[in-house]
């Protein structure tokens, strides 16, 4: 990727965005400015995986990693989204085809997971944000009403996603 | 850990990153913050905020020698969490030190640009709080007002809105 990123002074466009690729990091486009972060230790990427066959006895298409447009020039990655009608060769899902976005965070990490996303998916009227701590296996779930995120009980998640079962976050955590 | 962020916004390996990572980096071209082993990097700043980040020190001063008004220090707000304040109010310090303790910073100001409206308004406003900074003014150019929060059991509490009226500089016609 060194090729095709050095020389590309900020602001970033979306088109200069999504011209980087592949890259080895989680490269994250905040209306111009660059969000980097590391792809995640082997205990996030099975958290992910644990999560997502959850979700996927739900309505909608469970997907991880992929480019989401909040709004023109804000494009996030998010762990795991749960979406509806979606173009799946577009490099792109737009906010409004998304109905869940869920997060593993590690609690040594807590800022940009529980503050900066938090607002961000808020903003772009994203319904529900899973957030998973990986250590703890701490579950909670927000629902947004009007343009805040309030919290809400597991039985509450179960009913609204359609889950066969409610979602427990020790269940998700890989074996000691 | 190898790290080429001269000119680019990107480095090309080792993330997360560390503070001895950060500190490594020395100067960017580009503002750079650490975030719990993420960074954020944001375009340089247009003429039209410098203008405002200066007026903004020469209001602050108001003729104290007993405070240093800082632009562009790097802050650690906690272990690994390094934030690049528009502006910071201490009192006397370690002038040569790489880095600044929030605990000598007694306000910390932004002036939200376009590429760091959602870090400004939501990341910093929690983080500053957690980091036990006193003061944070905020100043909104799509607003054209500058907002001052005090921190009250924990979190920033609004406590005045001013203009930004009288922060204009020579501007060419076209």
């Amino acid at each position: 990727m060194t090729a095709t990123v050095f020389g590309n002074p900020l602001p970033l466009t979306e088109d200069e965005f999504l011209a980087l690729g592949e890259t080895q990091q989680r490269v994250e486009l905040i209306d111009g400015s660059l969000l980097l972060s590391g792809r995640g230790a082997p205990r996030h990427q099975y958290v992910v995986q644990a999560l997502a066959t959850v979700l996927r006895a739900g309505d909608g298409h469970v997907l991880a990693a992929v480019n989401v447009r909040l709004r023109p020039g804000r494009i996030l990655i998010p762990d795991l989204i749960v979406a509806a009608d979606i173009d799946f060769d577009s490099p792109l899902v737009e906010a409004t085809s998304v109905r869940l976005v869920a997060e593993i965070f590690s609690p040594a990490s807590p800022a940009i997971a529980e503050v900066l996303r938090m607002h961000c998916y808020a903003a772009a009227g994203i319904r529900w944000y899973l957030l998973l701590d990986q250590e703890t296996a701490a579950l909670r779930g927000y629902e947004l009403v009007g343009e805040r995120y309030l919290e809400r009980s597991p039985a509450i998640m179960q009913q609204a996603l359609n889950l066969g079962t409610r979602i427990v976050g020790a269940g998700l955590l890989p074996p000691d | 850990m190898t790290m080429l962020l001269t000119d680019s916004p990107l480095p090309t390996t080792g993330l997360p990153v560390t503070e001895a990572d950060y500190l490594a980096l020395g100067p960017t071209g580009s503002r750079v913050e650490l975030w719990d082993g993420s960074l954020h990097t944001c375009p340089r700043e247009t003429p039209r905020h410098q203008l405002i980040v200066g007026a903004l020190a020469v209001a602050l001063r108001a003729g104290r020698a007993d405070m240093n008004i800082l632009a562009g220090v790097a802050v650690r707000l906690d272990p690994g969490r390094i934030a690049v304040p528009d502006l910071i109010v201490t009192g006397p310090i370690d002038l040569d030190a790489e880095l600044v303790e929030a605990a000598e910073v007694r306000l910390v100001c932004e002036v939200v640009s376009h590429g760091s409206a959602a870090v400004d308004r939501a990341m910093k406003m929690y983080c500053y709080a957690a980091a036990g900074i006193s003061w944070y003014l905020l100043a909104e150019q799509e607003y054209n007002a500058l907002y001052s929060y005090v921190l009250s059991g924990g979190v920033y509490i609004q406590d005045s809105v001013m203009h930004l009226d009288g922060v204009t500089g020579t501007q060419s016609d076209n």
